[in-house]
């Protein structure tokens, strides 16, 4: 080690204990921590590589095939862009369960305070209505190309591009909408399951953050009743900021 | 003028070689250089303490996230941890089956394993059954998770390898009850792990870093304002500091450079203290301000692997030292 590293370095060896270990064990080690911090760094690299377009970097999405099953396995798929790009509205579920007879709906929403103790369990229920709003994806399949003019030269090769990117699209829109119904059924079960005979709906709802302007000069308070924006389940536009990561 | 060339060829090789062999010298020194169990035995206590709150926590309302009609069952939580390709490498033993008895059970034996690895008692065992429960819980739980979920695997991982338990553990004072005392073992183990904690930690705030400065708000400071403003976060009121942006401005500027730079701050030692200092005012902030005291910890406890084992030593003993005053007091 340089010696400056090793001035610099937060470690003591004057123990007159010392289990070094053998170079062919520091050989294995050694490729198997260039593979850990492969699959460390891939997961957030491929996070912040995209462009206008929002693909991301096709070297990055090599570099994420090749360490999936092991990031995958130890749970390290992490973008860590936490409040990043920026802080984004913030996202709820009220749910109302409504019965056959003469019984009141109940009503309720999470994440509630009141409701969820100590913070960490309503910080639970907080990631909960948060994934659901990130998992939605509209209920209309991608749209399909257009072909490419018939006089186009390369008329046949752009049409082979296409309906590769247009099968891909549509196999991740399969993926993730299946992955949204999913959720919001099981939430949904969740509820008739607690209230017997019940038939519940879920709405996801946005909570606009105030400027502060908004808050300053026009006095609102940040949990005022026209900051809670309810969310469409079909194709109307969501007003969506850049994609968020909350921690 | 043969010979000139050939001198230089090996001039070159023989730069080459020696710039390679400072390498090699410089890799196996930063990664194998033996070193002192402290340290990673404070993450040892503090991490496992935070993985035995974490899951307690879980207790309250078990059978509402785990069980056959949990919030995001079993099949939903299956279908979230699959790619966008459809590949899933995800596992738990939480998908084996959803009665709320084994789901009991295995809990159970979940919090027993992380109060063993808090104390130190069968560590190395403890650990590696702290990993497989800490893992199988985050990929059954995704959609309830956040950035302490993150940083208690990476802890946990990290916990399996290294010999965190040659201090301050049960395992250690029952080796001194029967062998007597003996030195603390300097460990190589112990230094790769320390390593990969710090070198992920670095990589968390880099990207933190980046991924922050491809916002606008970050940039003009209001992001600052929209963070203290998020109703649902908020724990404790800061909003009149609408009337001086310049200090959220500040605030915000100050974050995004801290973070971004951690990764060249905190490996020397002049600047060390600054980036570490930085790291307990933000994740103090964030646990103080914005209602999340367990990921604020918990970045905190992460960031003590850039503490040296003599520090870790100092902390404890400053620590311990009113519980023996009053030890030997009564």
């Amino acid at each position: 080690m340089p010696s400056a590293m090793k001035e610099n370095s937060p470690l003591v060896t004057n123990s007159p204990a010392v289990q070094p270990w053998r170079s062919p064990w520091r050989g294995l080690v050694s490729l198997f921590l260039i593979y850990h911090l492969l699959a460390v760094i891939a997961p957030p690299l491929h996070a912040i590589t995209y462009g206008r377009s929002l693909d991301r970097s096709p070297l990055t999405t090599i570099v994420l095939a090749v360490v999936r099953p092991y990031m995958g396995a130890m749970f390290l798929d992490h973008g860590y862009a936490f409040f990043a790009p920026e802080p984004g509205p913030l996202h709820l579920v009220r749910y109302k369960v409504e019965f056959a007879d003469d019984r009141p709906p109940i009503e309720g929403r999470f994440p509630n305070l009141q409701e969820e103790r100590p913070r960490l369990m309503y910080h639970r229920y907080f990631m909960m209505a948060e994934s659901l709003e990130s998992a939605f994806i509209p209920p209309t399949e991608p749209p399909k190309p257009v072909p490419p003019p018939a006089n186009d030269p390369n008329r046949l090769k752009l049409h082979i591009e296409q309906e590769a990117n247009y099968n891909r699209q549509l196999s991740q829109w399969q993926v993730r909408r299946s992955q949204y119904e999913q959720l919001r059924r099981s939430m949904i079960d969740h509820l008739e399951h607690k209230y017997p005979e019940g038939t519940a709906t879920l709405t996801r709802v946005r909570h606009r953050l105030l400027s502060p302007p908004e808050v300053q000069y026009e006095q609102l308070r940040l949990d005022d009743p026209s900051t809670f924006i309810d969310l469409p389940e079909d194709d109307a536009p969501q007003p969506l900021p850049m994609p968020e990561v909350l921690p | 003028m043969s010979s000139a060339t050939d001198r230089t060829t090996e001039s070159l090789a023989g730069i080459t070689r020696n710039w390679l062999g400072q390498w090699y010298a410089a890799w196996e020194e930063f990664w194998f250089l033996p070193s002192q169990p402290h340290t990673l035995a404070l993450i040892r206590i503090f991490g496992g303490a935070m993985l035995f709150y974490t899951h307690l926590v879980w207790s309250l309302q078990l059978t509402e996230f785990l069980g056959p009609h949990a919030w995001i069952n079993s099949h939903a939580s299956f279908l979230l941890n699959r790619g966008a390709d459809g590949s899933n490498y995800a596992w738990s033993h939480l998908w084996l089956s959803e009665s709320p008895t084994y789901i009991w059970i295995t809990h159970l034996l979940a919090l027993a394993v992380f109060a063993c690895l808090t104390l130190g008692l069968w560590t190395r065992c403890a650990a590696i059954l702290a990993l497989f429960f800490t893992i199988s819980y985050c990929h059954r739980l995704v959609g309830s998770l956040f950035g302490l979920d993150q940083v208690n695997a990476m802890l946990a991982m990290y916990l399996v390898c290294g010999r965190s338990g040659d201090a301050w553990s049960v395992d250690q004072w029952l080796r001194v009850r029967r062998h007597g005392p003996a030195p603390a073992v300097s460990s190589a183990g112990t230094t790769v792990v320390i390593r990969l904690i710090q070198i992920h930690l670095c990589v968390v705030y880099l990207f933190g870093g980046i991924a922050k400065m491809r916002g606008s708000d970050w940039w003009d400071g209001s992001a600052m304002w929209f963070a203290l403003a998020s109703y649902e976060y908020q724990s404790l009121d800061l909003t009149w500091l609408v009337r001086w942006p310049w200090i959220l401005a500040l605030l915000a500027h100050l974050t995004v450079f801290w973070e971004t730079f951690y990764v060249a701050l905190v490996w020397n030692r002049l600047t060390r203290p600054i980036a570490l200092g930085m790291a307990m005012a933000v994740h103090g902030g964030i646990a103080l301000a914005m209602g999340m005291k367990t990921f604020g910890l918990a970045m905190i406890i992460a960031n003590l692997a850039f503490l040296k084992p003599s520090e870790s030593q100092a902390i404890v003993g400053w620590l311990c030292a009113p519980v023996r005053r009053w030890l030997s007091r009564s």
